[in-house]
């Protein structure tokens, strides 16, 4: 590391601009793939207008949010109002802190890890900004001033309080293996070792299912549930602060895309190759691995959208039933077998 | 710059405090609340504690007050406004006795604290360590009795069976 503040500020700087435009441009994005995959599941054309294959629908539908009347219903909290759809934003941009998106690169002849802070409590952290994410929809809930939105914040609340619980014991087996909780350090143990989705398979399957709980996803989309809550906790908002429920719901998939990458695909790693042919490939292999990286990342984002065109939606008692009788106990076993596995 | 930071996260973490004790309505409170336990989080990131920090995120502001909020929503939904802060003599006796003890604790101290903890309070290693090694019993008698608690309040929130 530098003791250059010049240095250690612009790489900071490049790395923060890099990586948040890279997860802000996927949430634009991801709308025009949600639509494309469902026309093709659904035998439809899908958009197409806009632009070739209808690329620049994303474009489109930001220009209209933007140009549409900025209302505010007059029975609602107005500064809570205002602030939840930011507050749903804030969590995903802020765990992509601590997300490893390539091996080191050389710059100016010194070595600068690709992730913006390289935390000692990693995951920990990511744990502990993913349960505030919770509040934006809460809030948005409460402050509609609206039964259906106060039920979908509350529901939100006890889901992701309840899936929470399992997703931080999922990957507790990672921990006891790698005796570790910083990302690049497990990251570059599966480099060189197994990915872990092949050692920790039933961690695996808690945390993927746990993730679409985490992020409202159908199956688990309860907090929206159109057919009995009109629509959940954004029945009330329109133009860009909708948009912006619906930005921060993509980044937060694009962030536990990544955290499946990162934990259980092995981050960066090619099959085949170790930490010593990155280091040997230079900066070639920071290219490779930050390329592999997002192929993950994307397979998982598309894994995303499969499960929501192929699964219907859980009634609540399923969804409570299944996060604390079904994953916590198998959460629970995962973690008791890795300790019998590692034993000394 | 560190010290700058200190006051500016000590002087957040006291104004949010006193919102918190001052708002008429109990939703304001608990966000100004989880505002207060952000800014503590921030004070002890300063002293390099980043685990603690990290852990008062997540189980203070991210699970407690989720689980707060959620009652203050199901109970008191727009009946929720209430007097804001009332001074009974309870009050000043109480608040009174944790002045006096503060005043006690920080004359203990000695002057001010320059030098930092070390790294037990930083590392997750380290704190591990000690608390499965050197404090494993008071640990494990703590978890015991935090387990009955939780089996009480399941005891006692049951529904009686019907006949």
């Amino acid at each position: 590391m530098s003791d250059n503040l010049l240095f250690i500020i612009g790489t900071n700087l490049a790395k923060i601009i890099l990586f948040t435009h890279l997860v802000l441009i996927f949430a634009a994005y991801m709308p025009w793939v949600e639509r494309k995959v469902s026309a093709w599941m659904q035998d439809r054309v899908g958009p197409n207008r806009v632009g070739y294959a209808g690329l620049l629908q994303p474009i489109a539908d930001a220009l209209k949010f933007i140009f549409k009347e900025d209302a505010i219903p007059g029975h609602v909290e107005k500064v809570l109002f205002v602030l939840a759809p930011a507050m749903t934003v804030i969590p995903a941009l802020l765990i992509l802190a601590v997300i490893p998106f390539a091996p080191p690169v050389k710059v100016l002849g010194e070595s600068v890890q690709m992730v913006i802070a390289d935390l000692d409590t990693g995951i920990l952290f990511v744990f502990a900004i993913s349960s505030l994410s919770v509040y934006g929809i809460t809030f948005a809930g409460w402050a509609s001033n609206n039964k259906y939105s106060l039920l979908g914040g509350v529901r939100s609340s006890a889901q992701m309080i309840s899936y929470e619980v399992c997703l931080g014991l999922s990957v507790v087996g990672i921990f006891m293996a790698a005796q570790t909780l910083r990302l690049t350090d497990i990251v570059t143990l599966q480099v060189d070792g197994v990915w872990n989705i092949f050692t920790q398979p039933i961690g695996a399957l808690v945390f993927i299912v746990a993730a679409f709980a985490e992020t409202n996803r159908l199956p688990f989309d309860l907090p929206e549930a159109e057919t009995e809550l009109v629509a959940g906790y954004h029945t009330e908002y329109g133009s860009m602060k909708f948009a912006m429920f619906f930005a921060g719901e993509y980044a937060a998939m694009f962030v536990f895309s990544a955290l499946v990458a990162v934990l259980f695909l092995g981050g960066w790693d090619v099959p085949f190759m170790s930490n010593a042919t990155f280091a040997a490939l230079g900066n070639w292999g920071v290219v490779i691995g930050m390329l592999s990286f997002l192929t993950k990342v994307c397979a998982f984002l598309f894994f995303y959208v499969w499960v929501r065109w192929t699964i219907p939606r859980f009634r609540f008692d399923q969804l409570m039933h299944l996060g604390w009788k079904v994953l916590l106990p198998l959460a629970l076993v995962n973690v008791v077998i890795t300790g019998l596995w590692n034993l000394p | 710059m560190e010290g700058l930071l200190f006051y500016v996260f000590g002087g957040l973490a006291i104004l949010a405090t006193l919102l918190t004790i001052s708002a008429k309505n109990p939703v304001y409170s608990a966000i100004f609340m989880v505002i207060s336990f952000g800014a503590t989080a921030g004070i002890f990131v300063l002293l390099d504690a980043y685990l603690i920090a990290t852990v008062e995120v997540l189980v203070y502001a991210g699970a407690i007050m989720v689980l707060f909020l959620f009652v203050i929503m199901l109970i008191n939904l727009r009946s929720g406004e209430q007097e804001g802060l009332r001074w009974s003599p309870l009050v000043i006796v109480a608040a009174g006795t944790f002045l006096v003890l503060l005043g006690r604790a920080v004359g203990d101290l000695g002057g001010a604290v320059t030098s930092k903890p070390n790294d037990l309070v930083g590392s997750p290693g380290l704190l591990a360590e000690s608390l499965f090694t050197r404090y494993v019993v008071p640990f494990e008698a703590v978890s015991m009795l935090l387990l009955a608690a939780i089996l009480g309040t399941v005891v006692l929130s049951r529904r009686k069976e019907q006949a």
